[in-house]
């Protein structure tokens, strides 16, 4: 995948962000409450930059590979939250 | 008592019975449920995104709720009976307690499956909500019961991106064909260009 290198001297990055990239946790920038960017610490871009390569090229990703654990347990909950919706009986039952 | 076939178009957020059940006898229940002038009073006060029609008879009790989904491709026509839809749930304040990061990817449109609706006028809905666009369902365009808002055409491209990431489709020969430089590897024409 094509990337841009610039050098650190030409881009500002607040003590806030450096300690969050140096904990490895992401930082979004945003502007006008919409993210602009996403920061990342260079081991983790290692980690994700397949799927980034994969993405741009249009290729497909199993979407489990998307979710985390948060959108599994979403999702369980989703499925929970009408339990008693449906057939409760049938005739004979 | 069903939506009219020309609001269920293409981002329409419409109100449908769940769950969304082909073989339930829907005539039978919006009847009765109209009979009994319950499920319309339930509509107008819904506050949590959620009421209840329940229905007897002798043969069946069949308990339906009342969801929020987003229509994801026309259905005016009279022609085809089922319509794709996914389910709109709201943002609780647990998911705002003990799911912080995944509200904040929602906020901030970073979400790869989701999207944050329900904080517009035009969606139409009481809370803040999301789309959960990792699951698509039919739903027969009998059991949707009206509009109540809709996704504007940039919102729904932001839908399209999720949808084409959640169904796996393999979009690289467009991709390929609109920037064959990604495909090849290599620079784009115009950098290819002598200068």
């Amino acid at each position: 995948m094509n990337a841009v290198t610039i050098p650190a001297s030409s881009f500002r990055v607040p003590q806030e962000a450096r300690d969050a990239l140096n904990q490895r946790e992401a930082v979004t920038v945003v502007a006008h409450k919409r993210s602009q960017y996403v920061l990342l610490h260079p081991d983790d871009y290692a980690v994700v930059s397949p799927i980034l390569e994969r993405h741009r090229a249009g290729r497909p990703i199993p979407v489990d590979r998307l979710m985390t654990e948060d959108d599994f347990a979403i999702i369980r909950e989703e499925s929970l939250d009408a339990p008693d919706a449906g057939i409760l009986e049938a005739w004979g039952s | 008592m069903s939506a009219p076939l020309a609001d269920l178009r293409r981002g329409a957020i419409c109100i449908a019975l769940y769950p969304f059940t082909p073989e339930i006898p829907l005539d039978l229940v919006l009847r009765q449920a109209g009979s009994d002038g319950d499920l319309n009073a339930k509509i107008e006060s819904y506050d949590s995104i959620e009421a209840i029609a329940r229905i007897t008879r002798n043969e069946l009790v069949v308990q339906f709720k009342l969801r929020p989904v987003l229509v994801l491709q026309s259905g005016t026509s009279d022609q085809l009976a089922d319509v794709l839809v996914s389910r709109i749930n709201s943002i609780t304040e647990a998911h705002r307690q003990r799911r912080a990061s995944w509200v904040a990817k929602l906020e901030h449109d970073i979400h790869p499956l989701m999207l944050r609706v329900g904080h517009e006028d035009h969606h139409g809905l009481n809370v803040e909500s999301y789309i959960n666009l990792s699951s698509v369902q039919p739903v027969n365009k009998t059991a949707i019961l009206r509009r109540v808002g809709y996704l504007t055409e940039d919102e729904m491209v932001a839908v399209s991106e999720r949808l084409i990431r959640s169904l796996e489709i393999d979009v690289s020969a467009y991709v390929a064909q609109l920037r064959p430089e990604i495909s090849a590897g290599g620079t784009t024409s115009e950098q290819a260009q002598p200068s």
